[in-house]
């Protein structure tokens, strides 16, 4: 405080002269005042491909042309964005706007902005009300859905060719023993499988989902029951019966998996459209399949939304609001969705793109996919004992063990 | 001279010591009794919980085996390495500077980098380590060094006996070179073979300069952190994790709970503090 | 006879060498290859269509450029406040006998054994209080810290070894103790200086954890921590992130060869005559 105090009048005067020519356009002004409008942002959001950092930094253009509040943007990778907000957070260090996985954690510390506070009406009313919904924690929206994707089985008709296969599996039996058929082929991999720390839960909850498990039943936690341990007993048999790569329980999706499929290693894994993009770069020939499911289960993706938030701080609301604004865009919004092969969430971008082949069948999916439950408030705990923990299933631990301890987790106070 | 003037000198180099080591020191054990939200708030006090949940954690056991693995076997490995080397080195032959140069290149290289290096070495599909050891003949089918739990821990003490290795060298090499031409001349006339002379008459001169690598290298491997952070990134649970990966785990990657990190902090402080009393009682003070 | 265990010695010696260098040589080819050659299984050594660009290209892979900067900065400015803070100390604990020199020489040597990662969790709370997280001045202070204890150790041992009377000779021309201390014992004990200032530098130059736990923007990153973000983004580059290790090794390997001769006798302080 003694420092602004001390910045004297002529320095005052100049900032208001640079503000005043900063933009031509004045911001629509706010008419209540909560603390002084800020004169930056922060944002944070983590990064999809190498196509997000641009994307941001549009929107960031086009936030200051507009309101003349500058952007301080921080593009980050997935393996390191956690802890670099929890270090943001502890140092009072917020951003303003932040993107991520998971919110509930910021939610359950009372530090984010209730998602209707810093929505306009527009942009509310361009969100589907199951994914809008879907950012609620205790019944409260707080995580503006972003982003969704939903997996998919890509297989390789090539190497299919090779082993004598000519459709893509229909059954989870007829998973393995096409995956069986074309490991005894020399060097190649049957199903490329990905349960190391990066990302284990979305392979594991595909086949769990198809195998009629889930996280919770009857509202409470359930990563322990029967059918989750038996859908992690089959990937535990695939690994053991070298159906998939040499250690799926070490191999990540970005460097492992999906390279293994890229470099024509691996016949079939789970891809989302960031997958499908390498391979139109790559040449790599593939197909895409519906996930087969489990006799009575009906065929399902895992969805993923990753969610924008807002953290509380004085003066940040209105431009906040603004900044979320021309991030959904359609402008922006659409450019960038078709860029990062993610699902779009808004109703705009969605109608736009349907038609697509690219995009069509996955945002028909989306509709029907189901959602891990991010909003609990130990969900992050949860992710992140499946980070540590899924992987070791199938490098000698019982399947039933590892759930049950992941379970004591979620259901800790 | 006076307090005051005294101050001049040194005050400084005490201020920052006050500063960054020992009060980082107390407020790690501070943090040890404290509870923490996941987000990193203070909740409050949390007695021995911290301690508690640490000891009872499943993989500590698991994590106490590794650590002294690892200690114990990378300071044998990096000393029966260097001994012969540090002779070969004590010898005029051309090359000798060739060595050298090669000996300061692993030591000068930052140990993330040539962790980098490794991983990228043994990765069980891209890396050239698999490829030549078929070419050679010693496997067979390739080996997943960095995948399973029965190679990495070799692989991960051969890495940092490799990165250890120099300092040893240069320090036991040093040590030789006081050892004068004319002792081990005395030695071949009475007819002492290589190995006898070795062993009776170089060895215990060289026991000063041993037990110091020793101690040091204990203590660097016991600290060291980036090789594991490096080569066991990629896989799950705790199964290859030393103390202090553990520890930088729980309190900010896995769990995230600094509370249970910072007392994993306090125990390996008090390891080190022993290294650290055992190498000052041999050190000649003034 | 002789000439025969020469030979030897070159043989093993040179077969040493190799081993010692070859991780360095298949980071170095590695750089050397296009994008296309690193998911080939099996890996191969050597390029089939060598890149020597990659060494222009890199830049544009990651903020290298920006990296490096930021550890340079890092590492010149601890290397300066290094000599700065421990040359008086290290002369004061030569050369005065004062209550408590004792307790001094030892606390810095069981600072020289603890490394920062034992601590880390301490340094990070304490940051976040002086809210000096995320700030390159930060790494600075606790590098400096950290590498006070050798540089210290390894300059009163040069001191010692200078007799008191060529000083003396200076006060009596009228010098102060001060200017004694800059114009007759520095010129001295250069190699000492140079030695510290090396051994701070690349000390600082290499420091990983702490960097890693308090910085978060991309832009303050120093090298060592950016380079580890290279794994597990979107495409590992290897071949860029092999380029820029290589172009951040060669200079910090030829200061070493510079300094090598006295560094063991720092490393082993108070210890080894």
């Amino acid at each position: 405080m003694m420092r602004t105090l001390k910045m004297s009048l002529p320095v005052a005067a100049t900032a208001a002269v640079l503000a005043l020519t900063a933009c031509g356009g004045s911001p629509s002004a706010s008419t209540e005042d909560r603390g002084s409008p800020t004169k930056s942002i922060k944002v944070v959001a983590a990064e999809y491909s190498s196509s997000t950092s641009p994307y941001w930094q549009q929107v960031a253009k086009d936030f200051t042309a507009k309101t003349g509040v500058k952007v301080e943007l921080q593009v980050i990778g997935w393996n390191d964005i956690h802890q670099q907000v929890s270090t943001m957070v502890q140092t009072n260090q917020l951003p303003d706007v932040l993107n991520l996985d998971s919110f509930s954690q910021y939610a359950a510390d009372d530090l984010l902005w209730p998602a209707p506070d810093i929505e306009t009406q527009a942009l509310r009313d361009n969100l589907p009300e199951n994914l809008r919904t879907s950012g609620s924690y205790k019944g409260k929206e707080f995580g503006i859905p972003l982003v969704g994707s939903d997996s998919a089985l890509f297989y390789n008709p090539a190497i299919f060719k090779q082993a004598g296969l000519t459709n893509p599996p229909a059954s989870l039996d007829e998973l393995q023993s096409d995956a069986l058929a074309v490991s005894k082929l020399p060097g190649k991999v049957g199903f490329a499988l990905s349960l190391s720390p990066e990302a284990p839960h979305i392979d594991f909850s595909t086949f769990m989902f198809n195998m009629g498990g889930s996280y919770m039943a009857d509202g409470k936690w359930a990563i322990n029951s029967q059918q989750n341990v038996k859908a992690l007993e089959f990937l535990k048999g695939l690994t053991e019966k070298k159906a998939t790569e040499v250690n799926p329980g070490k191999t990540g999706r970005v460097e492992g998996s999906w390279q293994l499929f890229e470099a024509g290693t691996a016949a079939m894994t789970i891809g989302q459209g960031g997958l499908a993009d390498r391979l139109e770069k790559s040449g790599t020939p593939y197909k895409v399949a519906p996930f087969p499911a489990a006799p009575g289960v009906t065929p399902t993706s895992l969805g993923v939304a990753d969610y924008i938030m807002a953290f509380k701080k004085p003066g940040n609301q209105d431009a906040v609001k603004q900044f979320l604004d021309l991030a959904f865009s359609d402008k922006n919004y659409t450019k960038f969705i078709e860029t990062e092969g993610l699902l779009p969430v808004t109703s705009g971008a969605q109608a736009a793109l349907a038609q697509k082949p690219k995009f069509g069948p996955y945002i028909e999916a989306l509709k029907s996919a189901k959602f891990a439950p991010v909003g609990e408030e130990n969900w992050d705990k949860v992710l992140g004992a499946m980070k540590n923990s899924l992987g070791l299933a199938v490098q000698g631990q019982d399947p039933q063990k590892v759930l049950d301890d992941i379970q004591a987790v979620a259901t800790s106070s | 001279m006076g307090w005051l003037g005294l101050a001049g000198w040194l005050g400084p180099s005490v201020v920052l010591i006050l500063v960054v080591v020992v009060y980082p020191l107390i407020e790690t054990v501070r943090s040890s009794f404290q509870s923490f939200s996941l987000t990193g708030a203070v909740k409050g006090s949390a007695g021995w919980d911290n301690y508690r949940t640490i000891i009872e954690n499943p993989a500590f056991p698991r994590v106490i085996v590794n650590t002294v693995v690892w200690v114990v076997l990378g300071v044998v490995l990096t000393t029966l390495v260097s001994l012969p080397l540090a002779q070969l080195m004590s010898k005029e032959f051309w090359g000798n500077r060739f060595l050298r140069i090669a000996l300061i290149v692993p030591w000068a290289t930052s140990v993330v980098m040539s962790a980098i290096g490794f991983r990228w070495i043994l990765n069980y599909y891209y890396g050239v380590l698999n490829p030549l050891l078929m070419r050679l003949h010693v496997i067979a089918a390739p080996v997943d060094w960095l995948g399973s739990d029965r190679t990495i821990r070799w692989v991960m003490i051969g890495v940092v006996a490799f990165v250890s290795l120099p300092f040893t060298c240069f320090a036991l090499l040093s040590g030789l070179r006081t050892i004068s031409d004319d002792v081990l001349e005395a030695a071949a006339i009475d007819g002492a073979g290589r190995w006898q002379s070795y062993r009776h008459i170089v060895l215990p001169l060289l026991r000063g300069p041993l037990t110091v690598t020793v101690l040091l290298n204990s203590i660097w491997i016991f600290n060291s952190f980036p090789i594991v952070y490096v080569l066991n990134k990629s896989n799950p649970g705790y199964l290859s994790d030393t103390s202090t990966t553990f520890m930088y785990k729980v309190a900010f990657l896995t769990e995230r709970d600094v509370g249970a990190g910072a007392a994993m902090s306090v125990l390996n402080v008090i390891v080190i503090g022993v290294g650290v009393a055992l190498y000052v009682r041999r050190s000649r003070m003034e | 006879m002789a000439a025969r265990t020469t030979g030897r010695a070159t043989i093993g010696g040179t077969a040493v060498a190799v081993v010692l260098l070859s991780p360095y040589l298949v980071m170095l080819f590695t750089s050397l290859k296009p994008a296309s050659e690193l998911s080939l299984t099996p890996g191969r050594l050597l390029p089939q269509d060598w890149r020597f660009d990659n060494y222009v290209t890199m830049w544009q892979a990651a903020p290298v450029a920006r990296y490096m900067l930021n550890s340079l900065v890092v590492a010149s400015s601890s290397t300066l406040l290094v000599l700065l803070i421990a040359v008086p100390a290290a002369y004061a604990s030569a050369r005065f006998a004062f209550p408590g020199r004792r307790l001094y020489l030892f606390a810095m040597l069981v600072v020289q054994m603890l490394a920062p990662v034992a601590l880390i969790v301490g340094l990070y709370r304490e940051f976040a209080s002086f809210r000096a997280l995320d700030n390159l001045g930060s790494l600075v202070v606790i590098n400096t810290a950290f590498n006070l204890a050798f540089a210290i150790w390894l300059l009163r041992g040069f001191i010692l070894t200078i007799p008191a009377s060529l000083e003396e000779a200076a006060w009596i021309d009228g010098c102060s103790r001060q200017r004694a201390l800059l114009l007759v014992v520095l010129p001295v004990i250069r190699p000492g200086l140079v030695t510290v200032a090396v051994y701070a530098f690349i000390a600082a130059w290499n420091e990983f954890i702490v960097a890693l736990t308090l910085i978060t923007t991309e832009a303050k990153k120093p090298l060592q921590v950016g380079l580890t973000q290279f794994i597990g983004k979107d495409e590992v580059e290897w071949q860029h992130l092999f380029a820029t290790s290589l172009v951040a090794i060669v200079p910090v390997v030829v200061l070493f060869l510079l300094v090598e001769k006295h560094l063991v006798g720092g490393l082993t302080a108070g210890s080894v005559k």
